[in-house]
């Protein structure tokens, strides 16, 4: 069964940051606070979206073609997904 | 089904948009000839008597330019990114619910119709059940066909400009309402 990584925190929301991780052949652990990349705490749709962008090359015509939808249709979505990855860069900046 | 009937737009690419367009253009055009209709208006469709075989074409292409100018500058104000064949193809898709209704007046039947209503309202003779029912009818299709048309038209703009404003659907409704002045000045003078 493929699990889906959590990205939010069910009780409150806020992204969470990964503070563990562990080699599977040796047991090894790592603990510290990471922060998620950008490209992590997209919704699993834009990431889909994202990977049949790139395996298009890039060509939003070839994407429109393959998913069956319009290609305004699929330009939008790309609109949105720029602006919606601009303002996590944009909340990360502010962070620092 | 339903969801691509409720936005074409989203599913067809924008060719086989304009072929439906354009054959449905020449299909309603057709069908005002032989129902004695005109389209004088982006929102109007009148029922009368002698019509001639160019009249309803011209009409048409006289609304689709009318409603094209608007949306098309209101669109690229919106988002440089917007095609005009985007627009286009919306413009000649949302018209198509009109294009059935002079169907119904090929024999005269709406417009003895109507012309009868009209006449015994005024003189206060009785009107029959038939002459009644089939304006209702009438009238009901041309509400659902003129309910259609505003649907497909702010679905393709949306789609085509990507447009997620409430304030923008307001410039929509005037830009309707400024190509439906444009489309009477220009029908009036050719």
């Amino acid at each position: 069964m493929k699990t889906k990584l959590p990205v939010h925190c069910p009780s409150c929301s806020t992204v969470l940051t990964v503070t563990e991780l562990t080699c599977k052949s040796c047991a090894t652990k790592v603990s510290g606070s990471y922060a998620l990349p950008v490209l992590m705490r997209l919704d699993r749709e834009e990431q889909e979206f994202i990977l049949q962008f790139f395996l298009s090359s890039g060509s939003l015509k070839e994407m429109s073609a393959q998913t069956g939808k319009s290609y305004p249709t699929v330009r939008n979505r790309l609109d949105d997904m720029i602006a919606h990855i601009r303002a996590l860069e944009n909340a990360d900046s502010e962070k620092k | 089904m339903w969801k691509r009937l409720g936005n074409p737009f989203a599913y067809y690419s924008e060719w086989q948009l304009i072929g439906m367009g354009l054959l449905a253009l020449l299909a309603g055009s057709i069908t005002g000839w032989l129902g004695d209709a005109r389209y004088d208006g982006v929102l109007d469709l009148h029922v009368g008597s002698g019509v001639q075989i160019w009249r309803p074409f011209l009409d048409n292409l006289v609304n689709i330019g009318s409603l094209f100018a608007p949306l098309y500058i209101f669109g690229l104000a919106i988002n440089r990114k917007t095609r005009l064949i985007d627009i286009l193809s919306t413009v000649l898709v949302a018209r198509i619910p009109y294009y059935g209704l002079p169907l119904l007046n090929v024999s005269g039947l709406v417009y003895q119709s109507s012309s009868k209503l009209v006449a015994n309202s005024m003189n206060g003779s009785p009107i029959d059940g038939g002459t009644i029912a089939v304006n209702i009818v009438f009238a009901a299709l041309a509400i659902t066909a003129a309910a259609l048309f505003i649907l497909w038209l702010f679905r393709g703009f949306q789609t085509a400009t990507n447009s997620k404003r409430t304030g923008h659907r307001w410039i929509f409704a005037g830009c309707i309402l400024l190509a439906e002045v444009i489309s009477k000045l220009g029908i009036a003078f050719l």
